[in-house]
């Protein structure tokens, strides 16, 4: 187990070494002056630039300037943005629990409704439930979030004018920014009209959240459906039945259990696709988060975000993979011989 | 292997009714409950905010400070002028007069150079964090803003940049020759000439009060830009919070002179995209958007719930010319290029035939408009034919600056730059469109290198000046406004004349002759005097339409009784 771990903790240093130095490359080859596109300072002054010089060793060889700036940006100097001269580390700070408030919501609405279908449809196996369920997920996984979020906004939004279709919280509500999940911030404000703050909070989050939901939750229901397919079939399962358990102990407590360890690693894997639509999510919904924020620094060629957010969004991904690796084999004992770990 | 599954499933699902009976069950549950939940929060009725008595408005962009002063940026004299600040006397859209504001009485001695305010008492200041003032408005504050526009020794008359575009384009500096206080309720202002816009310009959206108190504190904390971030007025709301590129809260300042404001609060909720204001004013995040376009008027006029006010803008949109570059300082050859424009195709694919026609640079809504003018007609041959009198028969190729932002003015320069890219290639002559984002736009602007320019002016003041004086005097050459270039001696003259006095009949003259000039010479060929929009929800009241631009919302409310009544039904 701890030789695993120190597998896992190897390969997550290294995959992160290589990460950054890709985007030490990318900050390299960029256009206009090294300084500045490491620092965000535009025409920096004199004593500016020598500071900057000092600090990402800028005088010294490519690898010393490779290991100061990977020094640099451990420590949460990511420079400051060209657009607005505001620190992106704070800028980050403050619009990275949006993003993931959206990712979470959007992971649990497709396990909420994954999980049952996958399993409807393994006991469905080859009959029209089984089918219906498969077609219609090749459908959804098919569907472009950004085409599913503008029709969603079109009918929901402008058309039925049920929902809203921008931005997080109606701003008449004044919610500071604790923690930056609206709910919690909610929680911890002492507005007056709370339940209405709730109710409006939820209201901006269905679109958005449905929206982002939809791929992962038909990943969600093949992956249930293939590996409850697997359980069902195996001798256990028979013997089991042989004992004249009832079907639904049979399926909910020995089958789905063994099911599920597949179907939580795959999840960690959607994880990259997930922050891509959530992106385009943002974009769509106007949701303050970090792919708006992005999208927009790449518009205006504001390389100091961009290398950031490459930089901090890569960095998570790669983060969760390996801790939900770690967390996967800690749960599961038979899987420790993988010591290699291969998925 | 497939089929093994199937053996499987046969197996153990041998009592198959039961079991799918109950497992659908637990899955109908399943979805009732997430359902449930996912219903809670979404209530048809988006409509909540009656509850929170406050208005949301969906402005363009963010404002560059609080201080209008600096700036003759919309965005900025928005989210400031009307909301924070008092100017000593208001233009009255309404009466088309103007009204007593922080100055309840004035008085103009007889030679119109001396001009007397006599200042309301009783007035106070906003506070904040870092400062409470000590004393009400008086004469003092007066002076302190006054003199930071015009005084270069000034303590804040470099602090924000030091640039004050609109005081420079009417030539403040050299019109007032002194302030004087008499005591701390009357002041004297004292014109070196008489000029018949001063009274117009001091109720401009730019000559706000600010407080001479807060000043002389920020001095000696050393905090002297603050004076403009983080402002201190005298008007109906006071600035709680300012988050860039995201939104501004102001509370009501419930001690407002005027009566404060009936609303809780107010957010300008800061939506660069004109679709998303759009969208969010029609599912009830805002409650009144800027400049919708025009080819969402249809949209809006659809929709119940919005209310669109339409006012016929005091602005223009022009075409000029560099006048100083050739070939363009050959009159013939702008003659030429007035006949080769379609106005009449621009203000159809443009603005979706939301403006009217421009014959001058004055809107046939003021009194000093020229009715007499002959207009140059939509006449390729006679373009041509005037092209090849100026020794241009095989045409000429020329440089197009054209912004691609939304002005008040013109809803989209870059399409009417390739307009009249295609209508101008019927005449030989070759446009090369340029554009910038709108702050480099500006700043180069101020080079001269272009050709020609899509540029536009919107009105600050209801006086027919603030057409002349700003767009084509020679001062304006050096302060920016002046985009054609344009710098004649006895022009000058005229527009001189036409403000030493303050009857309009004396002074109708000099603007028709001044019209008749700008017809023949051409610098610049007006095109279109944009309408103006405002989208607001219809239950939100006590929002009117200035035409000089500047929004208020001292006034506004939300009306209660149709929204209860819904709820109650």
């Amino acid at each position: 187990m701890w030789f695993y771990i120190a597998r896992r903790v190897n390969l997550f240093v290294f995959t992160v070494a290589v990460l950054y130095f890709l985007v030490f490359l990318m900050v390299n080859a960029l256009p206009g002056e090294l300084a500045t596109n490491l620092s965000g300072i535009q025409n920096p002054d004199i004593a500016q630039y020598d500071e900057i010089v000092a600090q990402y060793q800028l005088d010294k060889s490519w690898f010393n300037q490779y290991i100061s700036f990977i020094k640099q940006r451990i420590h949460g100097d990511f420079g400051v943005s060209f657009g607005n001269g505001q620190s992106i580390f704070n800028d980050m700070l403050t619009l990275l629990p949006a993003t993931i408030e959206l990712c979470v919501y959007a992971m649990i609405i497709a396990l909420i409704f994954g999980l049952p279908l996958g399993i409807l449809a393994a006991i469905h196996y080859k009959k029209f439930g089984d089918f219906f369920l498969l077609g219609t997920s090749l459908i959804g996984y098919s569907i472009p979030v950004f085409w599913l979020g503008v029709i969603a906004i079109m009918y929901f939004g402008l058309d039925l004018q049920w929902l809203p279709v921008a931005g997080r919280l109606n701003l008449l509500y004044q919610v500071d920014p604790v923690t930056g999940f609206t709910l919690i911030d909610i929680y911890l404000s002492n507005i007056e009209y709370k339940q209405l703050a709730y109710k409006d909070a939820f209201a901006h989050l269905i679109m958005p959240t449905l929206t982002l939901a939809v791929i992962p939750a038909t990943v969600v229901i093949r992956i249930t459906r293939t590996t409850m397919l697997e359980e069902l079939n195996a001798n256990y399962i028979k013997a089991s039945q042989a004992r004249g358990l009832h079907p639904i102990t049979i399926i909910f407590h020995h089958a789905l259990p063994n099911a599920m360890q597949p179907v939580l690693a795959q999840i960690s894997l959607q994880l990259s696709t997930l922050l891509t639509s959530a992106m385009v999510t943002e974009v769509i919904f106007s949701w303050p988060g970090i792919g708006q924020w992005l999208i927009q620094a790449t518009y205006q060629q504001d390389y100091p975000i961009i290398s950031a957010g490459i930089l901090v969004c890569a960095g998570f991904v790669i983060l969760v993979t390996v801790v939900s690796d770690v967390l996967l084999i800690a749960t599961t004992p038979q899987r420790r011989s993988a010591v290699y770990g291969s998925n | 292997m497939l089929v093994t599954h199937g053996v499987t499933l046969a197996n153990i699902t041998s009592n198959p009714r039961i079991t799918m009976k109950n497992w659908l069950n637990l899955v109908l549950k399943s979805f009732f409950f997430t359902g449930f939940f996912i219903l809670a929060g979404c209530n048809p009725n988006v409509e909540n905010n009656a509850l929170t008595p406050g208005i949301v408005y969906c402005s363009e962009g963010d404002p560059t400070s609080f201080n209008p002063q600096l700036t003759t940026n919309g965005t900025t004299t928005d989210a400031s002028s009307y909301q924070l600040y008092n100017r000593l006397v208001e233009y009255d859209p309404a009466l088309g007069s103007i009204v007593p504001a922080l100055a309840h009485h004035w008085f103009i001695n007889d030679n119109g150079k001396i001009y007397t305010f006599y200042l309301r008492k009783n007035v106070k200041f906003h506070h904040n964090d870092n400062f409470t003032p000590s004393r009400d408005f008086n004469a003092d504050d007066v002076i302190f803003s006054l003199n930071r526009v015009i005084d270069s020794t000034h303590p804040y008359h470099q602090v924000s940049g030091g640039s004050y575009p609109f005081f420079q384009s009417v030539g403040f500096t050299d019109i007032i020759n002194k302030i004087v206080k008499v005591n701390d309720y009357m002041i004297t202002i004292h014109l070196t000439e008489k000029d018949a816009s001063f009274m117009a310009n001091l109720a401009a959206n730019f000559a706000i009060i600010q407080s001479q108190e807060y000043g002389q504190q920020l001095i000696r904390q050393q905090r002297l830009s603050d004076i403009d971030n983080f402002p201190i007025g005298t008007g109906p709301f006071t600035l709680d919070s300012y988050f860039p590129n995201n939104h501004i809260r102001y509370k009501p300042n419930h001690q407002y002179w005027n009566g404060a404001p009936s609303i809780e609060q107010l957010v300008f909720d800061i939506t660069p995209k004109s679709t998303n204001r759009i969208a969010k004013l029609m599912t009830g995040d805002c409650d009144v958007s800027a400049l919708p376009q025009s080819s969402e008027i249809e949209i809006i006029r659809d929709n119940k719930k919005l209310e669109l006010q339409i006012q016929t803008g005091l602005n223009v949109a022009y075409l000029g010319f560099n006048t100083e570059k050739a070939p363009f300082n050959n009159p013939t050859v702008r003659q030429a290029l007035a006949h080769a424009i379609n106005k009449r195709a621009i203000i159809e694919a443009v603005y979706y035939g939301s403006a009217t026609l421009a014959d001058s640079i004055l809107p046939p809504l003021s009194w000093a408009y020229n009715e007499d003018l002959s207009p140059y007609k939509y006449n390729i041959e006679k373009a041509k034919s005037l092209l090849t009198q100026a020794g241009y028969s095989n045409g000429f190729s020329m440089s197009l600056w054209a912004a691609p932002v939304q002005r008040i003015y013109n809803p989209n320069a870059l399409k009417t730059a390739e307009l009249i890219q295609g209508q101008l290639a019927l005449i030989g002559v070759k446009v090369n469109i340029i554009t910038f984002g709108w702050n480099v736009f500006n700043e180069k602007l101020n080079d001269y290198a272009y050709d020609s320019v899509l540029m536009g002016w919107t009105a600050d003041n209801a006086d027919p000046d603030n057409f002349f004086r700003p767009l084509f005097s020679c001062a304006a050459v050096l302060s920016g406004g002046n985009r054609v270039n344009w710098c004649d001696d006895d022009f000058d003259e005229v527009l001189n004349k036409a403000i030493a006095s303050t009857d309009e009949n004396y002074r109708l003259p000099y603007y028709l002759k001044a019209q008749q000039t700008l017809n023949e010479l051409v610098p610049l060929i007006p095109i279109a005097h944009a309408l103006r929009f405002q989208v607001k929800r219809r239950n939100i009241k006590g929002m009117s339409l200035n035409p000089y631009g500047g929004i208020s919302f001292s006034k506004a409310y939300r009306h209660q009784a149709k929204t209860s009544k819904q709820e109650t039904q």
